[in-house]
């Protein structure tokens, strides 16, 4: 184990252009004769459309066309598990983001105008927006034609483990914890709202640029609805202002639906989301619902039952997925040798619900992190004592029954480093617990969280991804790889890696601007993949390429092909004086008609997964953290102060220092945020905050001072040595404020956001 | 993107810029722009025409003048946070200014638009309340002044005539002994609206018989407001833990916060105003047996 430098300096690839304003986003692109489209929304929730009405937005000055359902040549429906998105509504009104038309004028402001002339005729329905009401047998259907397990109903997906026995286990336990738990939706707040802009090529092919996450889901998109092949459309990338896992579903149907416009006027169409589009109409993180059992015996959480209920919309998007992450943490990083869990997705006519940094664990950390604290305090021991005597340790067996023994276990490690960094167990034993000082309202408290967070997608799905290095005549390198640049260094972090490998500067080698007509599909950009899976392909084609290098190379070096080195930016043979530069090899390779490229793929190593049991090797690494805050709640207002933020994460190998951290600050940041103060508020179905003035983030003056401490052990399975930090900074904040609060205040807080209440002293009547 | 068009009109006089109101009925005074701004874009308001007053001479005044301060309508919240003699004489108007928006929103909005814009949280509300504060307004019949507690009627609605808008905000200055200050709770620290908020004046904190107390709140009515039961309770009297416990439950009883508000809820912020008033007197040091 190595705590890493934290010291290094910087370096991104794409760092000047960002920090001029030069780089250039999707709607910052103009193409000549480009129109402008906007969508349509309607006012209801839940409601059958009987029908649109268009000729009075069609004759609005300006405007080119107003498209409706009837009007897609290829899918209406499309979705990423289900096909249950309906690009543009056709039968119902599902939820209130629901798109019913789209109008493309000339200019923007003309769209924008038009837009308010589209009349819906439609016979409302009750709304069902309690997905525990949805559970329900004979509960209304969200999707009519939806069947799961045989029946039709309102479930998208049932995630069990049946690991010992529950039942007989709690019969055992010295106690047992029964709570419940509520957490609520989050919208991503990404900078940048979603936007594409699609060109009608002269070859006949679709061209696509825009923010997203994922171009190849994009490109799925939007050759569902032209009813075109894979290879008639081109997504190409520019540059992307965020996504923390909002850019897939939505930014691929902005895209989907401006193709449409591009496809039926025949010109370039630009759609660019306003912020309270983006909110109304994109997915959001789950809220969940959380019955959640915890048995205790001798010190030990010997059994867990719990029930989780995903609410997730009208539509499925991965609802299925980010539940099976829940389902497979639902313990936390401790081993417990009893567990029964059931995990539902459910439909309901609320905003649909998808991918978000976390993607399932935050809610469930949630609950888990402050059981065991309440644990601990039943046994009267120490939070830290509790989790020392349950936590996952080198060799140990998951809830899954995977044995941890093919990397380090590291969650002593971060623990460690944690607690010696904040003084944490003094700190702890200065904690209020509901009694301020004589002279002050200010009650301290200080709390922690600890995760394990497998990497990658796991058993959720295939895992491949691959890269290609392409030497050019002069020497200079062009890299890419399938995984998407969304501002999160990722093009950085594989330069660095392929820079590392071929021991060249970062200077030789650029990346080239990725486009799905050029490489294979590699799967989206989420799941804290990039580095681990993308950073894995580079090392395989890095790996080829020298092996090409050195057949071709060893006679001018007068050496054996394994003898050849390289490094100092140079193509070494056995002494160091023996040497070519890249300009020269390359010249050399050329003479000999050998091409100096090479493709590489990474294959994620074997996971399983039974579906019925709950059994498997459910990733096939993990990485591990730990975060701990302290905080001051005034007894008087509630307000909460932030004083200090410390995390403590391994991530493999560190590729690209600074970013690490930044991940680590800001996805501390966002846990603040989860935990104190962000909620899209809904009601009766419909979005109430849809802008920043109202839907509060985090700011800079809401946040303490962080620490981050960083923990280096390589991944013997990950080619680059790297695992993965950006979700697994994001999954702890919440709940250790939360124990914090408790040690302040002596309150609980089941839900999320924390709404804490004010001393209401006896005689206020 | 503002979705309707206007003309821009930049006067250089009072009664220019009062004609061309009095003229287009349809028109908005555009000051520092911050709220306007944002309700046009928001198509809540489409003004045909949109009138700056930032080009008439003496809007841009701090003046101090026969025992008042007198600060001009398109004065920016930043100079009234930087200015030193005000945070002397009104250490209330001074610690609502800095919470007020953010640097760049400071920069930009003014008192005058603030006290125009009418909302139920306005930072200047409570503070020019316990002043007693007049709002000079000019008009088609020339200039006059209107007590601050009869500006506003209603969030957006003040009690301005046709053809007036707002010119001057003037405040009697209070002897050397007088405290005041001003407090208030928002869900992020700073660029939020308050979800609720206090000021409190004490004259003659040292002489309890002679002692004045003033109360305003914020957010908890449709206008910021005057807590005139509570004020003729504490006035003249040793304030302890019983009186203070009168005032909390004064709130339970009195307040009617509305219950959609995004930011607090009715008893959340009934509990924390009592909390901030006793924390305000405990800080003027007029809590019985700290002073006494």
């Amino acid at each position: 184990m190595k705590q890493a430098e934290t010291g290094k300096k910087a370096w991104r690839n794409d760092a000047y252009s960002k920090v001029t304003g030069q780089a250039e986003y999707c709607d910052d692109l103009k193409v000549h004769g480009m129109a402008h489209a906007v969508p349509v929304y309607s006012s209801e929730v839940h409601a059958e459309i009987i029908s649109i009405e268009t000729e009075e937005a069609r004759s609005f000055p300006g405007v080119l066309s107003v498209i409706t359902a009837g009007d897609i040549p290829g899918e209406i429906r499309y979705g990423q598990i289900y096909k249950d998105y309906h690009m543009l509504a056709d039968d119902r009104i599902r939820f209130n983001g629901d798109v019913i038309a789209i109008v493309v004028a000339q200019k923007r402001e003309q769209a924008v105008a038009a837009a308010k002339l589209v009349r819906l005729n439609a016979k409302p329905l009750p709304p069902l927006l309690d997905p525990e009401e949805a559970l329900k047998d004979g509960a209304s259907l969200v999707h009519e034609d939806h069947i799961f397990e045989g029946k039709s109903c309102n479930i998208t997906n049932h995630h069990k483990i049946r690991r010992g026995n529950v039942s007989a286990a709690f019969k055992e336990c010295d106690f047992v914890i029964e709570r419940k738990f509520n957490t609520q939706y989050i919208e991503h707040s990404y900078l940048e709202p979603e936007s594409g802009l699609c060109i009608p090529r002269y070859d006949g092919v679709m061209e696509v640029m825009g923010s997203m996450q994922h171009p190849f889901s994009t490109r799925r998109f939007v050759a569902a609805i032209l009813g075109a092949k894979l290879s008639d459309v081109e997504v190409r990338s520019v540059a992307v202002g965020g996504g923390f896992g909002g850019k897939d579903d939505t930014a691929a149907l902005v895209c989907a639906r401006a193709a449409l416009a591009a496809k039926i006027l025949n010109k370039p169409v630009k759609m660019t989301y306003d912020r309270e589009w983006s909110f109304r109409e994109s997915y959001k993180r789950h809220p969940y619902i959380i019955y959640y059992k915890m048995g205790i015996k001798n010190g030990k959480i010997h059994a867990a039952e719990v029930k989780i209920i995903a609410d997730s919309g009208a539509y499925c998007s991965v609802t299925p997925w980010v539940t099976w992450r829940s389902t497979v943490q639902c313990c936390g990083p401790y081993e417990v040798e009893h567990v029964h869990c059931d995990t539902y997705g459910v439909y309901t006519n609320n905003v649909f619900t998808g991918a978000m940094r976390g993607f399932g664990s935050p809610q469930l950390n949630f609950a888990i992190e402050q059981l065991v604290d309440i644990a601990a305090e039943k046994l009267g021991i120490s939070p830290v004592e509790f989790r020392k005597q349950n936590m996952l340790r080198q060799g140990s067996t998951t809830i899954t029954g995977q044995v941890l023994d093919t990397h380090t276990v590291s969650l002593d490690q971060v623990f460690e480093e944690t607690l010696k960094r904040m003084d944490y167990e003094s700190k702890l034993a200065k904690c209020s617990r509901g009694r301020a000082d004589e002279n002050s309202d200010e009650l301290y408290g200080t709390g922690l969280a600890l995760s394990y967070r497998g990497m990658s997608l796991g058993a959720e799905g295939m895992d491949f991804n691959s890269a290609i290095i392409n030497v050019q005549p002069d020497g200079s390198i062009l890299l890419e790889a399938a995984i998407h640049e969304n501002g999160q260094g990722a093009e950085s972090a594989f330069i660095l890696i392929a820079a590392g490998e071929l021991g060249t500067s970062v200077d030789r080698i650029r990346y080239r601007q990725p486009s799905t007509s050029n490489i294979p599909d590699g799967g989206t950009t989420v799941a804290s993949r990039g580095t681990i899976m993308g950073g894995g392909a580079v090392v395989t084609a890095t790996r080829e390429l020298k092996r090409k290098l050195a057949m071709a190379l060893c006679c001018r070096l007068s050496c054996n092909p394994g003898d050849i080195r390289f490094f100092n930016d140079r193509i070494y043979g056995k002494t160091d004086d023996v040497f070519l530069t890249y300009e020269q090899a390359v010249h050399e390779m050329y003479l000999q008609q050998e091409i100096p490229y090479a493709f590489g793929v990474f294959k994620a190593p074997k996971v399983s997964w039974d579906e019925e049991t709950g059994k498997g090797n459910a990733y096939f690494t993990w990485v591990y953290g730990c975060q701990a805050v302290e905080l001051t709640v005034n007894r008087k207002t509630g307000k909460v102060k932030l004083l200090n933020m410390t995390a403590a994460h391994e991530v493999g190998r560190a590729i690209n220092m600074p970013m690490i951290l930044g991940q680590i600050y800001g996805g501390m940041a966002m846990g603040a945020g989860y935990g104190l103060m962000e909620e899209v508020k809904v009601k009766d179905g419909i979005i109430q905050n849809t802008n920043f003035n109202t839907y509060k983030i985090p700011r800079a003056a809401d946040l303490p001072e962080m620490q981050a401490i960083v923990i280096e052990n390589g991944d013997p399975l990950s080619p680059s040595g790297a695992k993965g930090i950006g979700e697994p900074a994001n999954e702890l904040m919440a709940p250790a404020i939360a124990n914090a609060v408790y040690n302040a205040t002596g309150i609980r807080y089941y839900s999320s956001p924390l709404k804490i209440t004010v001393e209401n002293e006896n005689n206020n009547k | 993107m503002i979705m309707s068009s206007f003309d821009y009109l930049k006067p250089s006089s009072l009664e220019e810029a009062s004609k061309l109101l009095l003229e287009n009925k349809n028109s908005r005074i555009l000051a520092g722009g911050t709220d306007l701004l944002i309700r046009m874009r928001g198509g809540e308001v489409k003004p045909e025409k949109v009138i700056d007053i930032k080009n008439i001479a003496g809007l841009h005044e701090i003046t101090w003048e026969d025992g008042r301060l007198v600060l001009g309508a398109a004065v920016t919240w930043t100079r009234i946070k930087e200015d030193a003699k005000i945070a002397e004489h009104f250490p209330a108007l001074t610690q609502a200014s800095a919470e007020f928006g953010c640097y760049d929103v400071r920069n930009r909005a003014t008192i005058g638009g603030n006290i125009a814009n009418a909302a139920p949280g306005s930072e200047c509300g409570s503070p020019l309340l316990i002043y007693n504060a007049d709002v000079i307004v000019y008009g088609p019949s020339g200039e006059r002044s209107i007590p601050i507690d009869q500006v506003w009627l209603a969030p957006g609605r003040t009690n301005l005539a046709e053809g007036e808008f707002i010119t001057k905000v003037s405040i009697p200055l209070y002897p050397a002994s007088t405290k005041s200050a001003y407090r208030r709770i928002s869900r992020v620290e700073g660029q939020d609206l308050a979800t609720c908020a206090i000021a409190v004046m004490i004259s003659n904190p040292e002489e309890i018989a002679a002692r004045e107390v003033r109360i305003a709140l914020s957010a908890v009515s449709k206008t910021p407001m005057r807590a005139a039961e509570l004020e003729s309770f504490l006035s003249g009297k040793a304030i302890d833990g019983e009186t203070i416990n009168f005032c909390k439950s004064w709130m339970h009883r009195n307040l009617y916060p509305r219950a959609s508000s995004l930011r607090g809820t009715p008893e959340y912020k009934k509990i924390v105003l009592g909390n901030l008033l006793e924390d305000i007197l405990r800080e003027f040091g007029v809590l019985a047996g700290e002073l006494i």
